[in-house]
C-alpha cells in the first residue's frame, strides 16, 4: 500500500467524502478514508463543512421538513442488496 | 413517472446548455486549481479554515443560507442540475446519470467539484 500517496492525496479523499455521504464506500475506499483524515486535519475540517452544507442545502430545497434524515434511495437500494447478500449466504 | 420539480430542472438545464455536454463542463472546468496535480495535496490557498462558528446554529442562520443561494447560481449548468437533482427526494444517481446523460464515475466528479467550489465560495464570501 502506498501510504504517502493516500497521506497527501486531499483530492481523492475529499471525492471519497462527498461519496460517503450519498452511497456506501468500498472497504478499499473506506480504508483510504480514515487512513487520510487520521493524519490531515485540512480534510476534516472539509469533511466537517461539506456536511454542514449538504444540510443547509437540504432546507433550502425542504424549508418545511423537520430534522428527521431521509434515506436516500441510493442508500436504500444498497442496504437491501446488503441484507439480500448476507440472507443468500445463510441458505435462506 | 418524473416529479414535477425533476422535470423542471431537467428542462432549464436543456435550455441552458447551448453546447454538448462535455463541452459544457470542460469550459467550466476551474476545479483543477483546488489541488496539486502531482500528488491531490490542497493548494496552500485553498485549504478549508474553520470560518463556522461552532457555537451559532448554521441551520438557523440566514445569511449563511442566502450566501449558499447566490453560490448555487454561480455553478455551471450541469453541475447545479446534478447537485440540485440529488438533494431533491430519493433521486437515484442512477436515474440523475440517465436524465442528464452522464456516466457513473462522471456524476461523482461533478458532486465532488461543486462541493469543493460551493465551499470555497461560502468561505469567500461568509467573512
Amino acid at each position: 500500500m502506498m501510504f504517502k500517496k493516500i497521506a497527501y492525496d486531499c483530492k481523492r479523499a475529499t471525492l471519497l467524502i462527498e461519496k460517503k455521504q450519498i452511497t456506501f464506500l468500498s472497504i478499499r475506499e473506506r480504508f483510504e478514508l480514515r487512513t487520510h483524515l487520521a493524519g490531515c486535519s485540512v480534510c476534516r475540517v472539509f469533511e466537517k463543512q461539506s456536511i454542514i452544507i449538504n444540510r443547509l442545502v437540504g432546507k433550502l430545497i425542504h424549508p418545511n421538513s423537520h430534522n428527521s434524515s431521509r434515506l436516500g434511495k441510493d442508500f436504500k437500494d444498497r442496504m437491501q442488496k446488503r441484507i439480500d447478500q448476507q440472507l443468500d449466504g445463510r441458505g435462506y | 413517472m418524473v416529479n414535477r420539480n425533476i422535470k423542471k430542472i431537467i428542462d432549464m438545464y436543456r435550455k441552458l446548455s447551448k453546447y454538448s455536454f462535455e463541452e459544457n463542463v470542460l469550459m467550466n472546468d476551474n476545479s483543477n486549481n483546488f489541488f496539486e496535480s502531482e500528488n491531490g495535496h490542497w493548494k496552500r490557498e485553498y485549504q478549508p479554515r474553520e470560518f463556522i462558528d461552532d457555537s451559532l446554529d448554521p441551520l438557523l442562520n440566514e445569511e449563511l443560507k442566502g450566501i449558499i443561494q447566490s453560490c448555487m447560481q454561480k455553478l455551471p449548468a450541469l453541475w447545479l442540475s446534478v447537485f440540485t437533482m440529488k438533494h431533491m427526494d430519493d433521486e437515484s444517481t442512477d436515474f440523475i446519470c440517465k436524465q442528464l446523460k452522464v456516466t457513473a464515475s462522471y456524476f461523482w466528479v461533478i458532486i465532488h467539484r461543486t462541493k469543493v467550489s460551493l465551499r470555497a465560495c461560502l468561505e469567500k464570501n461568509w467573512i
